[in-house]
């Protein structure tokens, strides 16, 4: 069974190498500090989580960590070298994202989507497309193929051909990840992936990125549900109003009284949510 | 002294093109339409202040007919202005901006066309086939003003003087009234202002309107300036005043006068330039390679243009 | 946005459905019949409608539509559908009683027109009118059926290759005789014949069905269309007037389809696209042979083409970089400012303002013909027993050139970097996110767009003999524009079909030449407002342009998971 990884690419290992060195990421909007003196280390085949109060600035840190941003100081340090802030020399160089708000193509169908994520990937340029040799059909059948597997991988396999605006919700932030993967990426970037999902579908994306995992990718998520981070993480992130919080263990970070209080505050009139918040960190200890 | 002649030459023809930039630079902020058949407007705003004209009995050139050319003038450019919002781009707002700005062409090239063809059916009308001269109004024409070594058209004065006043209006307008200040919001962010209780339709509609007035002062300007008009006269000017509105920073009212006469001093300037690539067959080339080297550096104007990147 | 209420519900469809049938049938007999009959007073009307059972090839138009709107709704009743084949039998039926009545109008207004008066309308033409009305009426009463949903039809490989033929001879046919039409109100009313023919087709499911057999028999269809437009010449009787049109026609239907790249397929809006057909014109023109030519070499014809294609790529390289990051409305501004420095620099390189390369505003003339491996194309050639003029020697060399730039189009368009700009017209930000190289792609298509119109300006340059300054002005590029918006985004069909109206009407409607630019900005501007995506559009520019209409989507979405692909840039 033919993996998701491109043999070429990542190396199935968890050596716990670091992949992702960001150092003092700092990003400013005029006078406003969105992102201040940031650092994040992920490691080969780590889940990391990133957490915080709506406005804390994760989306834009993940915006300066792929490009998106030339941040105002810091440095981004990707596989030991320095990441030029394009968004596609990040992908080429091997980080792929996902985005808040869905941006699918969606006009092009599934299959179309993913095969649009295998662009960097391929170069089949112009002439061979206007000669169309064997190397083009050779191209285009490898691409397609691909671009099917991914799709079976991430479980989409039967919406080869529907148009990406037609797919559900839950679908489409499939969709969106496997168009990612069809980057060859070593780390994946994704921002809010069970954003309005209910409890099933947020099992079957819990599940998705253990699987990615195993394919010896590293994974970053920003997320707001709570139980599904502490499932997943190996370590979190916390960020509030643009700083480092706490960064550790999922344990470490959820007993961390700093952490409940940034969410849920501690006066009298969240004393049930912050039971709630302690009975569910206490059950996964 | 010749550069300081081309320096008042330049600032008078920037007026014009000052003039002209506001509506497009206006509607652009607002609803990101480059208004391509504004240019018409400017030449529309010139043949209403001729039929005005013409209308008024006797063949005098008194300047108490002056007033009248501009109400008519306005009024023709809005009306038409007005009517190309309602029945042209409105219907489109929401379309991909391919077909506004289609549209824009064909409405552009359908005003030319009815002027040229019509114009003259009317009866008592001059053909507008060919260029019509535009009466030389006493006091804003005529002998030209000497200053020392400088030599001033009345009409160049004339403009300059309608675009500081136009400017002042402009600025009491869209700073210190509540309709300015529903534009200022309707062009950051449309959504919001309607949510606010702005009636957006009718502030694009104020927006086209604004542009027109002032094209149509230009128009008239333009007329006296250069003794006859043409219905092609839309064309070029309104391309260059669209090039003066990106120079200054598209969105921005003040960016469109600052763009338009430093456009008009850059053409003065042009042909002064000896030998090739100079004088007066050139300078349009040099103001439209003024364009691009302003969209490469700094492709948000001198001013810094005021329309939000809607990503 | 006035919304015109309905009139005929679709409870009122319940009832009066039956009788609808009737009275469609009997308007169409009718309608069949008047043909024999006499329509016009005298003989000078259109193409000369007063004999009796003598039908002009108008009137046997007119007996056509009516024997569709009878025949269809015939079939309607008769033919059951099979399986998940339906044939639009009632669709059909609706659109030709529409046809037939805007027909049989514009025949009535231009026979009064051009005599002078209603009154020299006779019988005939009046139960042809009638007839229609009736067709009208009928269809309209009568309930609507599904889609048709003929694009999984087959029969035999034969059958359909035969059909291929058919159409593809049907469509010589239909326009050569076009072409040969003197009478302007002769020349609209066929053109309004084969709108509500094609209209018929399309409700019936017939270009379904087409598309499915040229996808199924591609080769077969591509061949099919050269051999016509081979022959075409052939038809034309030794009269070389037609071909001058036809020439005329196909450069700028060559130059169209490469501002469909650009436009079309990059997203990217060029409004100074004239100059780069100026600049392949000017340097073939610089190159030749004229005795007003001001280079003093002259390579041979195979090698200007190259240099002029070359020319224009690089100016194209030269404007795109700078522009093509900032965003689509700047570009389209700064085309159209590049197109007037390209203007004006050509007239200004007259020896006085600049160095003398182009002689100004007098542009360089006399350009000789080719000679291409010892044929002249100058000179009249005899094959197959008939004489064919020079410009049917053009015309063959320029289907070769269209031919080349159909095949660069549609083979870009179907891989990889056509992924690459639909992706770019989608979502370019996320485009960019995804590894797409944006500004790669759509530099490549502006420069290819440029070097496709070179190419098509050196030819030009030797057909038109002469090639000056004013030829290229802002008007051409919307020209171009215009044929690609009006006749469809995005298909090769699409782009002939809006060329050549845009070349050949102004040429058969004399009789409007004064008004052609003022129809051309309404034909725009309405055009935009009900059909942004053009006459004949790919599927993928359909939905872009019309976001919110589920129901296509859906439609689109089934036709894809039956034929596997979004109808693209082939040839339907």
């Amino acid at each position: 069974m033919r993996t998701a990884v491109d043999a070429s690419g990542v190396s199935a290992q968890a050596d716990g190498s670091p992949i992702l060195v960001a150092e003092n990421v700092t990003m400013r909007f005029g006078g406003l500090v969105a992102v201040d003196s940031v650092n994040l280390n992920v490691s080969r085949g780590e889940i990391m989580g990133l957490i915080g109060p709506n406005g804390a600035g994760k989306t834009t840190f993940f915006n300066c960590l792929t490009g998106l941003y030339l941040p105002t100081a810091g440095s981004v340090i990707f596989e030991g070298a320095l990441l030029p802030p394009k968004p596609r020399k990040v992908v080429i160089a091997g980080m792929a994202r996902t985005f808040q708000n869905i941006r699918l193509f969606g006009n092009m169908t599934a299959l179309e989507n993913v095969m649009v994520g295998r662009y960097c990937r391929t170069n089949t340029g112009p002439l061979t497309s206007i000669l169309r040799g064997p190397k083009f059909h050779r191209d285009e059948k490898a691409t397609s193929a691909r671009a099917q597997e991914l799709l079976d991988f991430v479980g989409l396999g039967n919406t080869t051909d529907n148009l990406a605006r037609h797919l559900s919700y839950g679908d489409q932030r499939r969709l969106e990840i496997a168009r990612a993967l069809g980057t060859d990426p070593k780390l994946l970037l994704l921002d809010e992936p069970t954003a309005g999902m209910n409890p099933q579908e947020t099992r079957q994306a819990e599940d998705l990125i253990f699987k990615i995992r195993d394919q010896g990718l590293a994974v970053v998520v920003i997320e707001h549900d709570m139980r599904f981070i502490f499932n997943l993480c190996d370590r979190v992130l916390c960020l509030v109003q643009g700083k480092t919080l706490i960064e550790g263990t999922p344990t470490e970070v959820q007993s961390d009284p700093r952490v409940i209080e940034a969410y849920i505050g501690t006066g009298p009139e969240n004393a049930a949510e912050l039971e709630a918040f302690e009975e569910e960190g206490q059950g996964n200890a | 002294m010749d550069i300081l002649q081309q320096l008042i030459n330049g600032l008078s023809l920037g007026a014009l093109y000052a003039l002209i930039a506001v509506g497009y630079t206006v509607v652009y902020g607002i609803i990101q339409l480059i208004n391509f058949a504004h240019g018409e407007i400017f030449m529309i705003g010139a043949f209403g202040a001729l039929t005005a004209w013409i209308l008024l009995p006797g063949d005098s050139l008194g300047i108490w007919q002056l007033p009248i050319m501009l109400v008519v003038g306005m009024v023709a450019a809005v009306g038409t202005s007005l009517l190309t919002e309602r029945f042209a781009y409105r219907p489109l707002r929401n379309a991909p901006r391919l077909a506004p700005l289609i549209t824009a062409i064909g409405v552009s090239v359908f005003l030319q066309e009815f002027v040229r063809l019509f114009y003259g059916r009317i009866p008592g009308f001059p053909d507008a086939r060919r260029a019509i001269p535009f009466p030389q109004i006493n006091y804003v024409t005529g002998p030209a003003i000497q200053l020392g070594p400088i030599t001033i058209q009345r009409a160049a004065l004339f403009t300059m003087v309608a675009l500081v006043i136009c400017w002042v209006f402009l600025y009491v307008f869209v700073n210190r009234t509540r309709m300015g200040r529903a534009m200022q919001a309707t062009s950051q962010d449309p959504d919001t202002a309607r949510l606010m209780g702005i009636n957006v339709d009718r502030i694009i509609m104020v927006a086209f309107a604004l542009g027109a007035a002032l094209a149509a002062v230009a128009g008239l300007a333009w007329g006296l300036r250069y003794t006859n008009i043409d219905f092609r006269m839309g064309f070029l000017a309104g391309l260059k005043a669209f090039t003066a509105a990106v120079l200054g920073g598209i969105g921005n009212i003040n960016g469109a006068v600052v763009g338009g006469l430093v456009l008009g001093l850059v053409e003065g300037m042009a042909t002064l330039i000896p030998g090739t690539f100079g004088g007066s067959a050139w300078k349009d080339v040099w103001a439209f390679v003024l364009l691009i080297l302003v969209l490469v550096f700094r492709p948000q104007g001198l001013l810094g243009s005021r329309v939000v990147d809607r990503a | 946005m006035i919304t015109i209420p309905r009139v005929i519900t679709p409870e009122l469809q319940q009832r009066w459905d039956p009788t609808g049938r009737w009275v469609g049938i009997a308007g169409g007999v009718a309608l069949a019949v008047s043909a024999l009959l006499p329509w016009a007073y005298s003989f000078a009307a259109l193409d000369g409608m007063t004999l009796v059972g003598n039908p002009s090839p108008l009137q046997y138009c007119g007996m056509v539509l009516g024997l569709l709107v009878s025949g269809l709704i015939i079939c309607s009743r008769l033919i059951k559908p099979r399986g998940k084949i339906r044939v639009g039998w009632v669709r059909g039926a609706k659109a030709a009683g529409t046809g037939a009545l805007v027909y049989i109008a514009i025949i009535i207004v231009a026979i009064a027109l051009e005599l002078g008066g209603l009154i020299n309308v006779v019988y005939g033409g009046w139960i042809a009118l009638l007839g229609a009305v009736l067709a009208f009426a009928g269809t309209r009463l009568m309930i609507m059926d599904k889609p048709a949903t003929l694009s999984q039809a087959q029969t035999r490989p034969t059958l359909e290759i035969l059909l291929v033929a058919v159409v593809m001879g049907a469509a010589l046919i239909a326009t050569a005789y076009a072409l040969n039409i003197d009478d302007g109100g002769s020349f609209v009313s066929f053109i309004a014949f084969l709108g509500a023919f094609v209209a018929v087709l399309f409700r019936v499911g017939a270009m379904g069905f087409l598309s499915g057999v040229s996808q199924r028999h591609r080769k077969v269809l591509i061949l099919a269309a050269f051999v016509v437009a081979f022959l075409f010449p052939f038809t034309q009787g030794g009269s070389d007037a037609n071909m001058s049109i036809a020439t005329q026609v196909i450069i700028f239907a060559a130059a169209a389809m490469g501002l469909n790249i650009t436009v079309g397929l990059a997203g990217l809006l060029d409004l100074g696209y004239i100059a780069f057909l100026g600049a392949g014109a000017f340097t073939a023109a610089v190159l030749s042979r004229s005795a007003f030519a001001t280079a003093d070499i002259h390579p041979p014809f195979i090698v200007v083409v190259l240099i002029a294609g070359a020319v224009s790529a690089t100016l194209g390289l030269i404007i795109g970089s700078p522009t093509l990051r900032v965003s689509g409305d700047y570009l389209a501004i700064v085309t159209l400012a590049f197109g007037e420095i390209f203007r004006i620099t050509m007239i200004n390189l007259d020896g006085e303002a600049g160095p003398n390369i182009t002689h100004g505003s007098n542009g360089i003339p006399a350009i000789p013909d080719l000679t291409l491996f010892g044929f002249d194309f100058g000179r009249p050639h005899v094959l197959l027993g008939i004489p064919l003029g020079r410009f049917s020697n053009y015309y063959f060399l320029l289907l070769v050139l269209i031919a080349f730039v159909i095949l660069v189009f549609v083979r870009l368009n179907n891989s990889r970097i056509g992924r690459g700009w639909v992706a770019i017209r989608e979502d370019e930000k996320a485009a960019e996110a995804m590894g797409v190289n944006v500004f790669g792609l759509k530099l490549f298509a502006f420069a290819s767009g440029a070097f496709l119109a070179g190419i098509a300006g050196a030819v030009k340059a030797h057909q038109d003999i002469s090639v000056t300054p004013d030829q290229f002005i802002f008007l051409e590029s919307a020209f171009l524009l215009a044929a690609i918006v009006l006749g469809g985004m995005g298909t090769v069909l699409g782009v002939l079909v809006g060329a050549t109206l845009l070349k050949l009407l102004p040429e058969k409607l004399r009789f409007v030449s004064d008004f052609r630019l003022m129809i051309f900005a309404l034909l725009l501007i309405l055009m935009m407002r009900f059909r942004p995506e053009g006459m004949i559009p790919s599927q993928r520019r359909q939905l872009e342009f019309h976001e919110e209409d589920e129901e296509l989507a859906e439609r689109i979405e089934e036709e894809v998971e039956e034929t596997g692909a979004l109808r693209g840039a082939g040839v339907l």
